[in-house]
Parts: structure tokens; C-alpha cells; sequence
């Protein structure tokens, strides 16, 4: 089966623009929010995810293709979403952020009745340990396979298996616990 | 298969990465216990919950930023020579520690009946500052 990325990743390689401009589009907003509901920030976020495609723009010429595209672009946006966690603390709150925002706003507008049941899922997530919240977003949102997951984050298949029953249950636990 | 066997599995039912033959064991005790169905479904609540948190749009003009800044990194390290870019680099070291010394507000605003005060330090403020009207900054 070829990937319909590798094309794109390849002209880009080699310096074409519209090429990268048409694979940046494809990416942009899967991107946005994995990084996003990762670190809990979207303004970080959007920072990050342009650091994800300049490296991504960089490195193209050297893919090896053994993976598909789509995963070698989440693991490079998995490792600066980590490196974002880094610079801010490990230990900072992210629930904190995800309440509070930047300049009072909230990092996900949520109107409607619908809201609080959307913060609590929103705050459950932010508690999740990283490795869970990411296998969980990825399988979730991107509807990855566990052999995906498991080649961006860096683990066995049955590691990706492991953490996706944490995430499920400890998830279950702190929106039932609220 | 008991209880607790089967919950470990759902995650991985929900997500139909169980081989064949886990997967038919899983089903059958589901279609007999409404405790290990009901854990099924909340997990497919949570699952929905997450999948329908509000999306980010990326700003309209996210791409082309992207790619403009691209194109300029692709330009820079391409076409700028190899001792062009040590001596930019070189310049904004030197800027930088200037700036250390002296501060951004003196560097812009202080005016030149200020020199006179120690020959040393004025000289090379003015050195400096000569440099910087030549490079046209």
C-alpha cells in the first residue's frame, strides 16, 4: 500500500514549496489539537506546531520511509509537544491552564450547558499521566493503530495496549469522581 | 473468561486491535454479563466525550506562515555563504554583548553631549554606534 504523504514529503525534500504548503494543510489541524489538548495550551500549541513543520520541512530530505509519513509527523510532534511540557514544568498544573487560559481566556471557547461536562473531560485528561493522555488522543482523535501509537511514542504494541486501559479507566475514575 | 479478564480486554475490544480468537471470547461473556456491557459502554461514553471536545481551526494564514518561514530558512542556509553567515552571526554576538554593557535605551536615546564624559567607555559607545549607522541598522 503506498502512502499518498510520501509523494508530497519527497517534492517538499527537494525544495518544493507547494508540495510542503499542500502537506502543512493536510496536517495543520490534527496537529494543532493533538499538541493542543497534549500540553494544554493552544497558543504554545500553535507555537509548537510551527516548530513541527520547519523540522518536519528540514528533515524531510532524510526519511527513510519506515514508517508512514503521518506517523513520523506525530512523532516529531510528540517530541517538541514534550519538549513544550519541559521548558514549562513537569510539574505545573495543567488543569490549572486549561481553566484559566492566557490574558482570561479559555484555551477552548465552550458555550452552552454542554461546558461543564466538557471542562470536566477537558481537566480529567489534563490529570491523565502523559504517556496515557497521548496514547488515548491518538487513538481517539487521530484513530491510530496501536502499532502507530506505539512507533511515535517509542513503545512495545503492548505497552500502547497497557496505557490505553489506564488512560480509559483512570479517565472513568476522575469524571466520576467530580 | 472471568470479570476482570474481560475489562482488561474492552479497551482493546473497543478498539478491534484483539486477534480473533480473544475477541470471541470477549463477545460471548459480554453477551451474558450486563456488569462487563455496562463498563463497555461507559468506556464508549468517554471515548465519544474526548472525540467531541471542541476543535481548534488553525489561523487562516497558518500555512503560508509556515511556509514563508520555511522558504526563508531554506534561503538563508542555502544561498548565504558559509563565511557571510559566520560574520552576521559573528555581528549579533557582538551586538548582543553591547547590548549587556550598555542597554538597549542608551544604545537609541542618549544624546551625543553624553560623550563627554569618560574618553573610554564614549569612545567605544561611539564606536559602536558608528558601526551600527554604517550597517544601516
Amino acid at each position: 500500500m503506498t502512502d499518498p504523504d510520501l509523494k508530497l514529503l519527497r517534492a517538499a525534500g527537494q525544495g518544493d514549496f507547494q508540495a510542503f504548503e499542500l502537506l502543512v494543510k493536510r496536517y495543520q489541524a490534527p496537529l494543532l489539537n493533538f499538541i493542543a489538548r497534549y500540553i494544554g495550551d493552544r497558543f504554545l500549541a500553535e507555537e509548537a506546531a510551527q516548530e513541527v513543520f520547519l523540522k518536519v520541512f528540514r528533515a524531510a530530505p532524510r526519511f527513510e520511509a519506515k514508517s508512514k509519513v503521518s506517523t513520523w509527523i506525530f512523532r516529531i510532534a510528540y517530541n517538541q509537544a514534550m519538549t513544550e511540557i519541559d521548558r514549562r514544568g513537569r510539574h505545573r498544573d495543567l488543569c490549572q491552564t486549561l481553566s484559566n487560559g492566557r490574558e482570561g481566556e479559555e484555551p477552548f471557547s465552550m458555550p452552552g450547558e454542554v461546558s461543564e461536562l466538557r471542562h470536566d473531560v477537558m481537566s480529567a485528561l489534563s490529570r491523565l499521566p502523559e504517556n496515557q493522555r497521548a496514547a488515548l488522543l491518538l487513538r481517539v482523535n487521530e484513530e491510530l493503530s496501536y502499532r502507530e501509537i506505539a512507533d511515535i511514542l517509542g513503545v512495545s504494541v503492548e505497552s500502547v495496549e497497557s496505557l490505553l486501559f489506564r488512560a480509559r479507566t483512570n479517565l472513568k475514575k476522575y469524571v466520576d469522581h467530580r | 473468561m472471568d470479570c476482570s479478564l474481560v475489562k482488561r480486554n474492552l479497551s482493546a475490544f473497543i478498539d478491534k486491535e484483539l486477534d480473533d480468537t480473544k475477541s470471541g471470547i470477549v463477545q460471548q461473556h459480554l453477551e451474558t454479563c450486563p456488569e462487563c456491557r455496562d463498563h463497555l459502554h461507559e468506556f464508549g461514553a468517554l471515548d465519544g466525550l474526548v472525540h467531541g471536545l471542541p476543535k481548534i481551526d488553525p489561523a487562516p494564514d497558518f500555512a503560508s506562515m509556515v511556509v514563508r518561514s520555511a522558504m526563508s530558512a531554506s534561503s538563508y542556509s542555502k544561498a548565504t555563504p558559509l563565511l557571510s553567515r559566520m560574520k552576521t552571526a559573528a555581528d549579533r554576538i557582538s551586538d548582543f554583548v553591547f547590548t549587556l554593557f550598555e542597554g538597549e535605551a542608551r544604545l537609541s536615546t542618549r544624546a551625543l553631549d553624553e560623550f563627554d564624559d569618560c574618553p573610554p567607555l564614549s569612545m567605544s559607545f561611539a564606536y559602536f554606534k558608528l558601526l551600527k549607522g554604517v550597517k544601516g541598522y
